[in-house]
């Protein structure tokens, strides 16, 4: 050792000096038994952690299907419309409770005009539009003159307030079909038919109304040629901001005989949607033949995401003979190819086929679907399950959004 | 059993001072010392055995309490710290001078860097040879020989400690 290092040694020596106090083995053995109570506890909580992910993961493995086990996901808005099947009260349109299924609302139209199919649409999940039909004629022999697009707001409660027109919402000599809305409320889109038209003879309209200022513009579908198919658009959706409409247009014959084409669907986009103009100008997205080649395969819905990267596609498969299989797809709005299976579930031979919808997030898609006759699952689509939404069975369901 | 607890009361009996002063030097803090070596003798008890087989029981808790130090200068407070005790208690003999050296002292170890710190102390106040320096820290020997000569380069440029160990020498 050096002289440095002798020199320093004396110094730390002398600077140490002696400790106050003196560690002793019960003190150790006390600390170590304190160490392994921690450890315990730890271990308990880290077991708890890794069966929670353990089940988590099992879960999502397991594949879709329909769940009984799934709870709400928090996220889920509070509250649903639902529209049923039937006549007279048994036809009501109702707000249910997410949790409960329990009716807070009846949603019904002005006297003397009646609420429309389909055409129920939600935006900030407690705004809705919705529009009715004006009539005239007896009972049964009615007369459709025009339509109404309202506005009304649920409560914290789920009751229906602040019910108004909407500005540029009186459609006089048109039937309104659906409804789809922005987000953020600017605007909407409805599917036109000029008033006592005879289904199917002619494709509909789409009207974009400013729900501000009331403007609206007007996306024509093709005019009939006799002989030729047309694309029929459906499933209406805008992105959040309103700036692009979506549509689901099906082959139809309008006029004359037509030769039929096989995989034919496609969904399409308008931008700006304010903008207005022939239909036959929108940019396609996706094309049935991407999604299955099959002649069996089918498209019955579509629903673009709130930014409009993609678009989420309920896909039949039902060939003649086997199980029919229902599943919900995410594709990419730009590649047109599809990125993830949302939901998937056989159905068994057939299916029954409701109605699909998204909140305005698109965050939570409702589908009821499921195996022709008896109960048909009325649920919402969460991380690859089916949610139930309570009245579990959907059979008599025509429509429901939130 | 008996034996090791028998081995192990022994060990802390007689090594637990001079645990606590190097301790000390790397922590410039008793309770902060006292606190080392219980959690680095805790750490070792549960092994006991395996370590009187395959290791030197000292070389072995003093590692444990170089890395529990090193962890603790990674994560804890280093601010004001809670005392139950008034640090400057009257002390016997020439408290200015002890005070002035203890302050030096900690003053020149705390402008080293952890390692170089650790091996001051384990290889000029432990007197521990390269070999064991280098078994505790988890280094190579020439690491040892080269942290070593840059600490004492860094602490004869510190004055204060400078002059102290000039009157050491006289």
């Amino acid at each position: 050792m050096s002289d440095t290092s002798r020199q320093l040694r004396d110094l730390l020596d002398a600077a140490v000096g002696d400790p106050p106090h003196t560690v002793t083995v019960q003190a150790v053995r006390r600390r170590v038994a304190r160490r392994r109570i921690i450890e315990s506890v730890a271990a308990v909580l880290v077991a708890v952690l890794v069966a929670g992910v353990g089940v988590a993961v099992a879960t999502q493995a397991h594949g879709s299907g329909v769940a009984n086990g799934p709870r709400p996901a928090a996220g889920a808005p509070r509250y649903y419309v639902q529209q049923q099947f039937g006549t007279g009260p048994a036809a009501s349109t109702v707000v249910r409770a997410t949790a409960t299924g329990k009716v807070t609302a009846t949603v019904r139209c002005q006297p003397g005009t009646s609420l429309v199919q389909r055409a129920i649409a939600a935006a900030t999940r407690r705004t809705f539009f919705l529009a009715c039909q004006t009539h005239t004629g007896p009972r049964g022999k009615q007369v459709i003159t025009g339509s109404r697009i309202y506005r009304f707001h649920l409560t914290a409660a789920g009751r229906i307030a602040g019910y108004s027109l909407v500005p540029g919402g009186s459609l006089g000599g048109l039937s309104a079909g659906e409804v789809t809305a922005a987000a953020n409320g600017s605007e909407i889109a409805v599917g036109t038919l000029p008033a006592g038209h005879v289904s199917p003879s002619e494709s509909a309209d789409i009207m974009v109304i400013n729900t501000r200022t009331g403007a609206r513009a007007v996306w024509h579908s093709s005019p009939a040629v006799p002989g030729k198919m047309a694309l029929a658009a459906g499933d209406l959706s805008l992105t959040a901001d309103g700036r692009e409409l979506v549509y689901l247009g099906t082959p139809r014959c309008i006029a004359g005989h037509c030769q039929p084409t096989g995989n034919g669907q496609e969904v399409r986009a308008l931008r700006p949607a304010a903008a207005g103009g022939q239909l036959s100008s929108s940019r396609l997205l996706v094309r049935q033949a991407t999604l299955g080649r099959l002649a069996s395969t089918y498209l019955d819905g579509a629903v673009v995401s709130a930014d409009g990267s993609s678009v989420d596609v309920l896909k039949m498969l039902s060939p003649g003979q086997g199980p029919t299989t229902v599943s919900v797809i995410k594709v990419s709005a730009a590649t047109g190819r599809p990125v993830r299976v949302l939901y998937r579930v056989t159905t068994g031979n057939g299916f029954s086929f409701q109605t699909f919808s998204s909140d305005p997030s698109r965050g939570y898609l409702i589908l009821v679907a499921g195996p022709p006759g008896g109960t048909i699952p009325n649920g919402y689509i969460y991380h690859r399950h089916l949610v139930p939404l309570a009245p579990a069975d959907g059979s008599n369901v025509s429509y429901e959004t939130w | 059993m008996d034996a090791e607890v028998e081995h192990f009361a022994q060990f802390v009996a007689a090594r637990e001072r001079a645990l606590q002063r190097t301790a000390w030097l790397l922590t410039g803090d008793w309770a902060l010392a006292e606190d080392l070596v219980q959690t680095a003798l805790a750490r070792s008890w549960p092994r006991w055995e395996r370590i009187r087989r395959r290791d030197d029981p000292e070389i072995y808790v003093r590692r444990v309490m170089v890395n529990t130090w090193s962890t603790w200068r990674r994560r804890r407070w280093r601010g004001e710290r809670a005392s139950e005790t008034v640090p400057d208690s009257p002390a016997p003999g020439d408290v200015a001078a002890d005070l002035a050296t203890r302050m030096a002292v900690r003053s020149a170890l705390g402008s080293l860097t952890h390692r170089q710190r650790a091996v001051v102390v384990l290889r000029v106040f432990d007197d521990l040879p390269e070999a064991q320096v280098a078994q505790v820290l988890n280094c190579a020997v020439g690491t040892v020989k080269s942290t070593m000569a840059r600490s004492l380069a860094k602490l004869r440029e510190d004055p204060r400690l400078a002059g102290l160990m000039e009157q050491e020498a006289r």
